[in-house]
């Protein structure tokens, strides 16, 4: 067994993974079709949705036996998982493909890779894997209300405006709360401060990171 | 021994909704409560609630009705 390391500009970065490392060879009685709907079944799943019922029909007409199925689809998952790791600016079509052919995958397969990580669904592909993030809740819903307070059990004549937000967060979770209005004016502030940051960091290089 | 929280404080506040990011020109006035209510482990937590006018004279009613039975 010849130690997994590869050149320093493969996409894979230093080591094989083994599951690369083996495709080339449970790949082998794969009839295209099976190949495609595997593709298929995986850029399913990394855009997030449920493939089960697609894995389902490839197992049940599949050519191989299940466990090398499963060893195929980890496989092909793990390449195009970390091929679109590299931004498109990056990964070069031809240095992709001689990558995968030093892989001793078969040239029709590498076509169909390529499709994939260099075609027009790359997009979608992007958008959902910059979804899976690890982030904080987001802010999804902003309400607001300007109340006055006319009475209350401490002060007979109150007459205190002040602001009642309610925010959504994406974990379902809602924060209802009470802006007195010195605090909403510091708000103000900050929030246009933030505007100006964001602003100032378009411009600056570190967003222009290309290698 | 099962013991239940009880209600430690309460405050009011009349006040009128001004306009919110829906309706320009609400003009509705409100009744908040807020309730300390100490729990049996000895923790107090507070609960607000805000009633419209007629969801405020209803619980007025209940209220009375609740003063009369314990007469």
């Amino acid at each position: 067994m010849s130690a997994s390391y590869t050149k320093d500009s493969s996409f894979l970065g230093g080591r094989i993974p083994p599951e690369i490392d083996s495709l080339s060879k449970n790949l082998k009685d794969v009839d295209q079709e099976m190949f495609r709907n595997i593709l298929k079944a995986v850029v399913s799943a990394l855009e997030g949705k449920d493939g089960r019922e697609g894995m389902k029909s490839i197992a049940e007409s599949s050519t191989i036996p299940q466990e090398r199925l499963s060893h195929v689809v980890a496989g092909i998952y793990r390449v195009l998982s970390e091929a679109i790791r590299v931004p498109t600016s990056s990964l070069k079509q031809e240095a992709f493909r001689e990558d995968l052919k030093e892989l001793r995958i078969p040239e029709d397969f590498i076509t169909d890779i390529a499709s994939v990580v260099f075609g027009n669904r790359r997009a979608a592909l992007d958008a959902a894997t910059s979804r899976n993030d690890p982030h904080l809740p987001t802010l999804e819903d902003l309400k607001w209300r300007v109340d006055v307070a006319i009475s209350t059990s401490s002060l007979a004549r109150a007459l205190q405006p002040s602001v009642l937000m309610q925010m959504k967060l994406s974990d379902g979770s809602f924060h209802r709360f009470e802006v007195p209005v010195s605090k909403f004016q510091e708000l103000r502030y900050n929030v246009a401060l933030i505007l100006k940051e964001m602003n100032d960091l378009e411009k600056r290089n570190i967003l222009k990171i290309q290698d | 021994m099962l013991s239940i929280s009880q209600l430690v404080d309460m405050q009011w506040k009349l006040g009128m909704a001004v306009s919110s990011d829906t309706c320009r020109s609400l003009n509705s006035p409100y009744v908040s409560l807020l309730l300390k209510i100490a729990e049996p482990s000895g923790q107090i937590c507070q609960r607000s609630f805000e009633m419209t006018i007629p969801q405020f004279q209803n619980f007025h009613k209940q209220f009375k009705e609740m003063a009369a039975v314990m007469e």
